[in-house]
């Protein structure tokens, strides 16, 4: 603080290219400061790097290391499982709408807005700044998580592939972010309490991605016994988002690892989010009825584009509508 | 003199107007409103509500504008270039409690468009100023109120914008700070266009030369406080005199004409006199002194306060509105 002005004049030509964005953009300014004073605290890194590797973490300590080992290839081994049901399907959403969701509203109802709506900044880039914020800590939770897990799989097993692992869980965990933020950002532009802001998130996530699926499991119990399933008959796949969801994972996966996410290997548990449904029939010849089931089929309800449409849609639409009223909202 | 025109005006609005709600509901906060400001300290009057708050709010870009323009020096209230001109200071500033008094206003400075180097000086600056050097590095949660409100001006004033736009700034203090803060805005004013709004008409005589009054929304004058004052004066026809007799001098005095009332006032014991016609009781004067046969101490025209002339104004316009009403119904 108690730098001469020469000092501080060298400090300022080393950093003058950053400086003249600083001048030319102040909502870099409030990106920053919104990354560091609101979204990044040590207690929300803390909190979020235990939520999120444990699961995995735990997978790879507790589970027999032959059973990554089989296909030679982490992407194909059970802690994909734990990631897309726990960590992507759970909780990555919870720590990006709680983190995101309080951003705009604590402004509003603290009315520190005014500090920010008279200086030279438009509504937008408040907005902008904020939500980028966010996406970049969400971007960093996600790269430790993985990254601590490729490197104890390594450890373990270190003659198994991990480069796709990595590749598939970043970008996966990039649409996270963005559905699941624009969800609670444009929550949090149209709210007018904080508690409301993070309950909306966090009540449609349990719904949709919690007892959702433990509903639609029993959907389709009828199609173990040869008959068509509820969930089908009833195109309850609509409205399930944790089949979205799950379908653009499979999608991004198969993309790099051609039948990464295998019905062999993944049908029994994949079941539960629909992306897999009972196969083929067998008949018992003695009482002529079906007496079970041989394996898993794809469903294949949705393209996965389509998907990701979709989930782009439940994403982005509520953060355009809630940016328009913030727009245009009075603060008074 | 050349006319400065509406783009070279500090504030300029014309027929300002906001109106909340749809249907039944709405609620007209300001009608029509025109406000000129060019330099100087400018004070924005009228009682609870009138809608000083909300015309300052839109004049931030913090509520859009129902009817109307609004420019900040030519420019569009709202815009950037609007913004960069104008510092504001809210009713009941609010902050980032766990920020720093430093920190906070680093931030400010920053958001504002200065360099890191621009924004470290003026930080400096501003704190000495506003006297915060010991508590620059505290918590604001735990500043006072009056220490919040320099922080809040300091906040204003941190990007060295040409207009000050200070929503009741002495609200939240106690006498000494008052005092202190009315010489800082006197002293500020020498660079700086201020606008400021303020129900308490003392502190607004002290600062302003030129008031805008406000009153259920509508700008219902705006002008020099002498010539308000003069304009409206009911008390121009109310002399004070004093004499070396003046139970003797009281009684000359009800004998004329031209007088309609007239009193020892208990409060300094001087005549005090409401006359029909003060020209005629200046003329007369000197002859009344020597039919009593007193020697005159003073004799002046009372001076009526601000205070008296806004109540007069504002109870004028009352009645007004409801005549206008009544001839309505």
């Amino acid at each position: 603080m108690n730098m001469t002005k020469n000092q501080l004049n060298k400090h300022e030509n080393r950093k003058d290219i950053s400086l003249k964005l600083f001048k030319i953009f102040p909502f870099l300014v409030l990106l920053r400061e919104s990354f560091f004073s609101e979204v990044c605290t040590i207690k929300r890194i803390i909190f979020s790097l235990l939520l999120m590797i444990l699961p995995p973490l735990i997978t790879l300590i507790v589970f027999p290391k032959e059973l990554f080992a089989i296909n030679l290839s982490l992407i194909q081994s059970p802690i994909t499982i734990v990631l897309l049901i726990y960590t992507y399907g759970f909780l990555f959403p919870l720590i990006i709408t709680t983190t995101i969701s309080p951003l705009i509203v604590r402004e509003v109802n603290s009315k520190t807005i005014y500090s920010l709506i008279s200086k030279p900044l438009n509504r937008i880039e408040i907005i902008t700044g904020k939500f980028i914020a966010a996406f970049i800590f969400g971007i960093l939770i996600n790269t430790i998580t993985l990254l601590a897990i490729i490197i104890y799989a390594w450890i373990l097993l270190p003659f198994i592939d991990l480069q796709y692992f990595f590749i598939v869980n970043f970008i996966h965990g990039i649409f996270v972010i963005v559905i699941f933020g624009g969800l609670a950002m444009g929550v949090s532009c149209i709210v007018k309490k904080p508690r409301q802001a993070t309950l909306i998130p966090v009540i449609i996530i349990m719904i949709f991605f919690y007892f959702f699926p433990s509903i639609t499991a029993y959907l389709n119990i009828s199609s173990m016994y040869g008959s068509e399933s509820l969930y089908k008959n009833f195109q309850v796949y609509q409205f399930d988002l944790s089949y979205q969801m799950a379908n653009i994972y499979k999608s991004i996966a198969d993309f790099f690892v051609p039948g990464a996410i295998s019905a062999e290997a993944f049908g029994p548990i994949l079941y539960t989010l629909n992306i897999f449904t009972f196969g083929n029939t067998y008949t018992c010849y003695e009482y002529g009825c079906v007496a079970g089931v041989i394996g898993y089929v794809e469903t294949s309800y949705y393209l996965p584009e389509i998907s990701l449409l979709y989930m782009l849609l439940i994403g982005l639409l509520p953060m355009s509508l809630g940016s328009i009223k913030f727009i245009k909202r009075d603060f008074y | 003199m050349t006319e400065i025109t509406k783009d070279h005006q500090k504030i300029f609005t014309k027929d300002l107007t906001k109106i909340y709600g749809i249907g039944i509901k709405t609620v007209k906060a300001v009608i029509k409103a025109n406000i000129s400001v060019n330099s100087g300290v400018h004070g924005f009057l009228g009682i609870n509500g009138a809608g000083k708050t909300t015309t300052m709010l839109m004049l931030i870009g913090g509520i859009s504008i129902t009817f109307g323009t609004a420019k900040i020096k030519g420019f569009k209230v709202g815009t950037k270039n609007a913004k960069r001109l104008i510092g504001f200071l809210p009713q009941d500033p609010t902050f980032y409690e766990n920020k720093t008094g430093y920190r906070y206003l680093l931030y400010m400075a920053r958001l504002g468009g200065k360099t890191r180097i621009d924004a470290i000086l003026k930080t400096n600056e501003l704190i000495k100023l506003m006297g915060l050097e010991d508590a620059k590095n505290r918590k604001i949660e735990k500043y006072s109120g009056g220490m919040k409100q320099k922080i809040g001006i300091a906040a204003a004033l941190i990007h060295e914008p040409e207009i000050l736009l200070l929503d009741e700034p002495t609200a939240n203090l106690d006498p000494l700070g008052r005092v202190d803060l009315i010489e800082k805005i006197k002293n500020l004013s020498k660079e700086k266009t201020i606008f400021v709004s303020s129900h308490i008409l003392s502190e607004i005589e002290q600062m302003c030369d030129n008031v805008t009054i406000i009153h259920k929304g509508k700008v219902i004058m705006s002008d020099t406080i002498k010539n308000i004052k003069k304009m409206h004066s009911q008390l121009q026809n109310q002399f004070v005199l004093d004499t070396n007799s003046n139970e003797k001098m009281l009684q000359v005095l009800k004998r004329q004409e031209f007088i309609r009332n007239t009193w020892i006032d208990n409060e300094n014991k001087k005549i005090k006199i409401i006359t029909r016609s003060p020209e005629e009781l200046q003329a007369n004067i000197l002859k009344l002194f020597s039919e009593a046969n007193v020697l005159l101490k003073e004799f002046s025209q009372q001076e009526s306060s601000f205070q008296d002339t806004f109540i007069k104004i504002i109870e004028g316009e009352n009645k007004n509105n409801e005549h206008d009403k009544k001839s309505i119904k």
